[in-house]
């Protein structure tokens, strides 16, 4: 179940990675706005297809981002430092001009593949351990039948 | 009429921060419907230009005369706030129009900004601190040149310039123009294409024309009117060319290749009298384009769009040959007896 929930998020982790580059090509290329962003690459994400939904609802950006990554994104998977990170990516995200949208997005491309980096490693790690300790069990299950 | 203003008023007030919008849109009814205009300037009263004058508006929902404590002070967070809404949080899809001064919003209501200019290689790249917004209300007034195109007929082919002081209604008069013609309202229908570089005519939002400009009718959106009329003629075959606001040599230039290319171009200038137009250089070298065969000049009033007089644009060019465009002593109504 828990080395599960770790490839759970680095699942969540690629999606959102891939989501960061369209945005960036779409600023680059289109300057097409935050909410059409969300609303054309979010559909993979729990948390992007319900802001997209309050965004064409009326509510505002900062607010929609905000409750969306509070109520779906927790449970989808990410961890509280991956939550910590949607919400300063939703803080600065359409905040500037194209130069600085671009170096926004960078920086976040940048923090979430270590992210990700670092959830690979401790799905490895942890599914090693996991394993190790199924393994252990039966043994130690086995013996005491015996 | 009335009704749809007030909802003109409220879709326009989306434009500006929560705490701000929810004070304007509970203001009285007679206030929306007359509103031109909403007015947010950092540590001043928040207040709304009416025909009448400017009043302020008021903590409570109300407005007042004259600034006093009770009034709504905006300041440096509403401003920032309703900037970004302005730009639909998305700043950097609006950055050739915040380089202008201005945003177009959702109705065709258009934001001025003002704020302190940011340069690079010598050229404005952007503006910080915002310091002041106006947004200007958008009024679509269907049937505002019914006659004026019942008195040109078919000679409106042959090009109108339309003169006028400000907020005289040369804008409404143009939208006007361009629903009738491409909607075949009075006579056959025309292709119509509106070269809009401030987006003040079709209000152009997200692709979608956010005033009734007609079924068959194309926009160009923020294009420098020159380059719009040019690539107009060139790739929209257009009957008829719409643009606001026309006067440098490039745009005079632009109006010659149209009327080379066959395509009667509708226009406006600014000019508070007939006299005031002949004395400008730049209105005469576009009236010597031969693109345009009338005139019409407007004049201030309530209503906007009171023609004050059509005049032959042959006959304007004789009479500044006779010296008259100090003093105008032609027909005040002009040819067509307008007035």
């Amino acid at each position: 179940m828990e080395s599960h929930k770790l490839s759970v998020r680095v699942e969540k982790l690629e999606k959102f990675l891939r989501f960061l580059t369209s945005a960036k090509t779409e600023i680059r290329y289109s300057s097409m706005p935050v909410e059409s962003i969300v609303q054309k690459y979010g559909k993979g994400l729990s948390f992007l297809a319900d802001c997209a939904k309050r965004n064409s609802g009326g509510q505002g950006w900062p607010s929609a981002w905000n409750e969306s990554v509070a109520s779906r994104a927790a449970g989808e998977g990410f961890s509280k430092k991956d939550l910590d990170l949607l919400y300063g990516f939703g803080g600065g995200f359409g905040a500037t001009d194209t130069e600085g949208q671009l170096s926004h997005i960078s920086l976040y491309l940048g923090l979430t593949a270590e992210a990700l980096k670092s959830a690979k490693e401790e799905r490895e790690k942890k599914s090693r351990l996991y394993q190790m300790l199924g393994t252990f069990a039966g043994i130690a299950s086995a013996l005491l039948l015996c | 009429m009335d009704e749809r203003n007030k909802d003109r008023f409220d879709e326009a007030s989306e434009g500006t921060c929560e705490r701000v919008r929810k004070i304007l849109q509970a203001l009285p009814r007679s206030i929306k419907q007359e509103a031109q205009e909403i007015r947010l300037r950092v540590g001043r009263p928040v207040s709304v230009c009416c025909p009448e004058g400017v009043r302020f508006v008021r903590k409570d929902g109300r407005v007042s005369d004259v600034p006093d404590s009770g009034c709504l002070v905006s300041d440096r967070d509403d401003l920032e706030s309703s900037f970004r809404i302005l730009c639909s949080y998305s700043v950097y899809s609006h950055e050739n129009e915040i380089r202008n001064g201005f945003v177009t919003l959702r109705g065709g209501h258009r934001a001025g900004i003002c704020g302190t200019a940011v340069y690079q290689n010598g050229a404005v790249s952007g503006l910080k601190d915002v310091s002041s917004i106006n947004i200007r209300v958008a009024r679509e007034i269907p049937g505002s040149a019914d006659s004026l195109l019942e008195r040109l007929k078919n000679n409106i082919d042959a090009g109108l310039l339309l003169a006028g002081p400000p907020s005289s209604g040369k804008t409404t008069l143009l939208r006007d123009i361009a629903r009738q013609l491409s909607n075949g309202v009075s006579g056959t229908v025309r292709k119509v294409a509106v070269v809009d570089e401030r987006g003040e005519i079709a209000g152009v939002c997200r692709g979608v024309p956010q005033n009734d400009v007609g079924l068959c009718c194309d926009v160009l959106d923020g294009y420098p009117k020159a380059d719009g009329i040019m690539l107009a003629v060139r790739c929209l075959s257009p009957q008829i060319i719409i643009c606001d606001e026309i006067g440098s040599e490039r745009e005079a230039y632009a109006v010659e290749q149209s009327l080379n290319a066959g395509v009667g171009v509708i226009a406006s200038i600014h000019a508070g009298s007939v006299g005031e137009l002949l004395r400008k250089k730049q209105a005469l070298s576009i009236l010597a384009t031969g693109a345009f065969a009338s005139v019409a000049m407007l004049e201030s009033s309530p209503l906007p769009g009171h023609i004050a007089g059509i005049y032959r644009t042959g006959d304007l060019i004789a009479e500044t040959g006779r010296g008259g465009s100090a003093h105008f002593c032609g027909n005040p109504g002009g040819i067509h007896g307008i007035a």
